[in-house]
């Protein structure tokens, strides 16, 4: 390229540069674009007002929430001591007809039954009852368990006999109940 | 604080109060349409990229505290985003007949010394020439371009020094004289 030919061509692109810039927007331009923002701008603080809306009614649900489990577990807190009190007043007056497993298999469905059943309060309820060194619960013994158990100690030899004695008898009218229902079974199907 | 800031030139699109915001789509418009058009060269795309700018500007202007200079902050925004849409867009292709003529009309306007004017295809020739300028070179015309931005802005939005991007603008202008010369100098003896 010859340096007329530069010059040319400079002088040339500066006029085409200068015609390349010259880029005027529609009229309003402006406006148009404040329109944009404020329609921009609504949904926004809709979203804004939405999301507060969400976050407050969450809060109160969760403190209806954990007003109604406390509540609930003061009550059933309260039940159980309640339930517990009678039982342990019949059961001394019931000693002397059951044995000391039957009552407290007793107690023990009486005590599952009663014991709330959420499970997030089962550490606070464990803890609010007296815990119990043997399990079952050791009771006193009736006057029958008493005598029986003196005896027992005072002649073994005699309490060994009248066990085995018992025993056998418990087995004849095991015996004798056998041959009763089977008689009566064969009766039917003769009919 | 506010005041302050106003009554030294400068926006505070942070705590951007509405009439700011507003002060400043009065202000820099024209600014950004210019920056995105151009980068996209086409009205629509220009109008679409500033709405998007300003867009933006209404959702961080809390986060961007204290601009100093919102001018090119914005000139920076609007750059970046039509930068963006430019690359979701095809790239200008010309025709070897639209080519032809555009050097037609080149060289017509280089022997006459009457007022130039550009055609349609002079224009997409020089699009299509600045579009294959390497990168640096490209942005650095493309923002001259726009009358609003001297050297010192343009060096802030592309984040360079001032005599880096006279540089790029002196070699810009090199690269596409020597393209140019090619040009005319091929139709020349193919004519």
């Amino acid at each position: 390229m010859n340096p007329r030919d530069n010059d040319r061509l400079d002088q040339w692109l500066d006029s085409a540069l200068q015609q390349y810039r010259s880029a005027e927007p529609r009229a309003g331009l402006e406006g148009r674009i404040l329109a944009n923002m404020a329609a921009e701008k609504q949904p926004f603080a809709l979203r804004l007002r939405w999301g507060f809306a969400v976050a407050t009614a969450a809060v109160i649900c969760g403190t209806v929430v954990f007003w109604f489990e406390t509540s609930s577990h003061v009550q059933h807190t309260n039940k159980a001591v309640a339930v517990q009190a009678p039982i342990e007043h019949r059961n001394t007056s019931h000693l002397s007809q059951q044995t000391p497993e039957h009552v407290a298999g007793k107690l023990r469905m009486k005590n599952v039954t009663a014991r709330p059943r959420a499970p997030k309060f089962k550490a606070v309820d464990l803890a609010s009852e007296p815990r119990l060194e043997q399990f079952p619960s050791p009771s006193p013994l009736s006057e029958e368990e008493k005598l029986l158990k003196k005896f027992v100690r005072n002649s073994p030899q005699e309490a060994v006999l009248v066990a085995q004695a018992q025993a056998e008898r418990q087995k004849e009218l095991d015996r004798l109940m056998a041959d009763r229902a089977s008689k009566s079974e064969s009766d039917q199907q003769e009919r | 604080m506010a005041e302050a800031v106003i009554s030294n030139g400068a926006i505070p699109l942070a705590d951007a109060h509405e009439d700011t915001l507003e002060a400043a789509v009065r202000e820099h418009a024209r600014l950004v349409y210019r920056i995105a058009y151009s980068v996209l060269r086409n009205h629509h795309d220009a109008e679409d990229t500033t709405q998007e700018t300003f867009v933006r500007v209404l959702q961080y202007r809390r986060k961007l505290e204290g601009v100093q200079d919102p001018k090119t902050w914005l000139a920076r925004i609007a750059w970046r985003v039509a930068i963006e849409r430019s690359k979701r867009r095809p790239e200008i292709s010309l025709g070897e007949s639209e080519i032809g003529k555009a050097v037609g009309e080149l060289r017509s306007q280089l022997a006459s010394a009457e007022e130039r004017t550009l055609g349609r295809e002079m224009t997409e020739l020089l699009e299509s020439l600045i579009a294959a300028l390497p990168g640096t070179l490209r942005d650095a015309i493309r923002l001259s371009s726009v009358e609003e931005l001297s050297p010192d802005e343009i060096a802030q939005v592309l984040e360079t020094s001032e005599s880096s991007v006279r540089s790029r603008l002196f070699r810009a202008r090199q690269v596409l004289k020597q393209k140019l010369a090619k040009l005319e100098g091929r139709y020349e003896s193919q004519g």
